[in-house]
């Protein structure tokens, strides 16, 4: 019966499902997957689109040889040096596989297809099977003949991907892959227990699989498989061995595969994806097994729907803390401080008095550095005037006026005049520009106007979660004529609309600044510690961008040129950050030890700090479109 | 006799003048020492360890890392501002110090740029040297002001 229906299906093509086959008689599970396409005359679509030549009609025999081939693995021992002939001739291909194995294959009891099982939807104990089938790690059937598939595929050409996003991401390398193929569509039962079990139980001896494929690939996750020349498949013994590098891109392929299985909200799938992920993770080190730890328990958020996400009474000071450890262990932020003040100081050029409005002030780090150049400027510094503006502290301690005085005490020693104003906003939406102006009205006339720099790193991005705020706070900036806005952002997308997208993104974003985390781990007892927690605080935005949504999502990250976009179209027009700016920053990452890694870029006048080729933080400075010169527009303001 | 006089005048003169008897002249020879020796000729006497503290000559060191072209560290405002924020002894063991080490240590960019990289050097210095004497400013903050433990200096000189 079994045959009958696969041949029924096969025979009319995959695509003429949807109506009830009056061929099929009382399966119930007429509809056999979620294929839209048309068959083609007599090749199978779908296989074709991965190089396979399957003949829709031979469909039922690929499947059965696949099968055989799968059981016959198990305990057969496949010589190193076996020649495969044209892999996407598959039925061919089976043949000359199966005629290879000495073993008889054994009866099967049911057509079970686990490597054209398309990944999809709707019966979830039946998609559940197919899934755990994919991914189970310790099952070494399974691993041999996914691995097996994977890297006979690529000699033949670059396969298409699952997700387009993805692919474009992985432009260049062999790409990721989550294998397609069609639904089991005989009731699964209890076989499938029996192999989720068997996984289930065998996962701790077998831990990485004995043996499978070497697929040479390097093992940063960032880049995915280089497709290996031949295809090596050694015996399945239950050799504790763990091939990291294959372990790892499976890692991978599970974190794709249960992101779409949350986003598909197919939460039991997801749920043992999951498991596998910490699995999986465990059997790795360093900067990928931090960052698959912390997506995974992004996920599991989403998964069981844990709200809220983050202590909200703990927030704001505990998000200090980390970011203070952030800001030591790694040169970010110092380089946002730096490239950002090198801007002011040089819009400040000549001015008597200056006032700062710092989105950002948290504990205050960037402007002794600022106060200092002023100090030693030619001309000496001029009077000075910072504005804070941080959130509501949940034991109602000042924070922002204690950083004011801090800043007091070190401007008055290096002599320089000081006036600090904090505010406490629960969002920069609540500002208006009459809180951000000058105080003392009169003596404006008589005495140098002021000349106002704005500074934001890292806040921008937080305002895209309320529709209008981000507008509202840009014309509140524009309304204060500042001289210059001085931005600072992640480069990243991590605001697009398909969450797929939004995870892949993160996926690529946070393996890299981990890994550049990891580079620089110095031996010393603080540094570790700070290192710690700056994972940590990387590991909330992670949980911020995958688990939150709507509102609640505030790390929204946008690329550069997004913000560019954004910046232009709202009436702003770009600074030029100088040379000085970058011969600074190229200084201070040549003293971070192990940040060889560190790249500074210059990228239309805007400053970018990357590790390696991927660039990971943007300053970029503005002004507001067709302002001149303040004195000569209060001359030209005189004159009518 | 002539030679048994100029004998005794020649070992009489190496006597009657002892360089610990001029501690100017003590400071302006100490100050064209580099940091490393500096530190090692702190330790040879009590002299020459209040000598090797005076400030003016650390300060001549810390000039002397930067080229004779630049403009930031020579200016005689910085002195005022260096001194309220710790003393130029400070910013070398903390910032100069361990920057141009390390700096040195990844190489010569070549005759021409290096002045200006000392420049920068120099200024960027003074910038970490004054994040540094903000964090000590903290009360009931943080115990140890910890923003330049990216230079790595381990080892505590003072």
């Amino acid at each position: 019966m079994k045959r009958d229906h696969l041949e029924s299906v096969g025979g009319r093509g995959i695509g003429g499902y949807a109506p009830a086959a009056p061929g099929m008689t009382g399966t119930g599970k007429g509809k056999m997957m979620g294929l839209d396409e048309e068959a083609d005359g007599g090749i199978d679509e779908l296989l074709a689109a991965f190089g396979y030549n399957v003949r829709s009609s031979d469909m039922a025999d690929v499947a059965e040889k696949l099968e055989q081939l799968e059981m016959a693995m198990v305990g057969s021992h496949l010589a190193s040096d076996t020649v495969h002939y044209n892999p996407s001739d598959l039925s061919n291909w089976l043949e000359s596989m199966l005629s290879e194995l000495s073993a008889p294959p054994p009866e099967l009891p049911q057509a079970i297809h686990p490597n054209s099982s398309r990944y999809n939807l709707p019966q979830a104990p039946a998609s559940a099977h197919s899934s755990t089938a994919f991914f189970d790690p310790a099952d070494a059937l399974t691993t041999t003949e996914s691995s097996t598939v994977t890297s006979v595929d690529f000699p033949a050409q670059p396969p298409p991907v699952v997700f387009p996003d993805f692919a474009a991401r992985q432009s260049g390398s062999g790409g990721n892959r989550v294998v397609y193929g069609s639904e089991p569509q005989i009731d699964s039962g209890t076989r499938d227990r029996k192999r989720m079990k068997t996984s289930s139980s065998s996962s701790s001896s077998r831990g990485g699989s004995g043996g499978g494929v070497i697929v040479q690939s390097s093992p940063t996750i960032g880049s995915l498989l280089a497709p290996a020349s031949g295809t090596e498949v050694s015996s399945a013994l239950p050799v504790v061995m763990v091939d990291t590098q294959e372990v790892g891109i499976r890692l991978v392929h599970a974190l794709m595969a249960c992101a779409e299985a949350v986003h598909q909200e197919n939460f039991k799938v997801a749920d043992v994806l999951v498991r596998q992920i910490t699995v999986l993770a465990s059997s790795q080190g360093g900067a990928m097994r931090k960052v698959a730890g912390y997506f995974a328990e992004a996920l599991a958020r989403k998964i069981y729907r844990l709200h809220p996400q983050q202590d909200c009474s703990l927030d704001s000071a505990f998000s200090d803390i980390l970011q203070m450890h952030f800001y030591e262990s790694c040169p970010y932020l110092k380089f946002a401080h730096f490239t950002a003040n090198q801007a002011i100081l040089e819009a400040f050029a000549g001015c008597r008095r200056v006032h700062v409005i710092d989105f950002s002030m948290k504990q205050g780090m960037q402007w002794p550095a600022l106060m200092q150049a002023l100090a030693l400027r030619p001309g000496g510094p001029p009077s000075f005037r910072l504005t804070g503006i941080g959130p509501p502290q949940p034991d109602n301690t000042d924070a922002l006026q204690q950083v004011g005085w801090k800043l007091a005490q070190l401007a008055d020693t290096i002599h320089v005049d000081f006036e600090y104003r904090g505010f406490v906003a629960n969002s920069l939406a609540d500002l208006e520009p009459f809180m951000l102006e000058t105080l003392s009205p009169a003596s404006g006339g008589s005495a140098e106007p002021e000349v106002v720099a704005i500074n934001s790193v890292f806040e921008l991005h937080r305002l895209l979660a309320r529709p209008g705020a981000l507008e509202k706070v840009l014309a509140t900036i524009r309304a204060v004529k500042p001289r210059i806005v001085t931005v600072v952002e992640q480069e990243a997308n991590h605001n697009a609309g398909p969450f797929m997208e939004r995870f892949t993104e993160a996926l690529h974003y946070y393996s890299t600044m981990f890994d550049s985390l990891e580079g620089g781990a110095g031996a010393a007892g603080e540094a570790q510690q700070d290192q710690l927690m700056s994972e940590v605080y990387l590991g909330r935005q992670i949980c911020n961008v995958v688990a939150c949504e709507g509102s609640e999502r505030t790390e929204r990250h946008e690329t550069l040129t997004q913000w560019r976009t954004r910046m232009a179209g709202t009436g702003f027009e770009p600074v030029h950050i100088g040379s000085n700016a970058f011969k600074q920053a190229s200084m201070l990452l040549a003293l971070f030890a192990g940040g060889d890694g560190y790249r500074v870029e210059e990228k239309e006048g805007c400053l970018t700090l990357g590790w390696h080729t991927r660039p990971l933080i943007a300053t970029s400075a503005w002004r507001v479109a067709g302002a001149t010169d303040s004195s000569s527009a209060s001359a030209a303001a005189d004159a009518h | 006799m002539g030679e048994e006089e100029k004998h005794k005048v020649e070992q009489e003169k190496p006597c009657s003048y002892n360089i610990n008897d001029n501690a100017d002249l003590l400071a302006e020879i100490l100050a064209r020492l580099d940091g490393r020796s500096l530190c090692a000729a702190a330790c040879v006497c009590r002299l020459w360890g209040a000598v090797s503290r005076k400030d003016a000559v650390w300060e001549a060191l810390c000039n002397r890392h930067v080229s004779s072209s630049a403009t930031d560290s020579s200016f005689p405002g910085t002195r005022t501002v260096v001194a309220a924020l710790g003393g130029y002894r400070r910013l070398y063991r903390r910032c100069v110090g361990p920057i141009f080490d390390r700096l040195a240590a990844s190489g010569d960019h070549g005759p021409q740029s290096s002045a200006v990289a000392a420049a920068a050097a120099a200024r960027l210095s003074l910038s970490l040297f004054s994040i540094d004497c903000y964090e000590r400013l903290s009360v009931g903050g943080r115990q140890r002001p910890s923003s330049l433990l990216f230079l790595g200096s381990a080892v505590d000189v003072t």
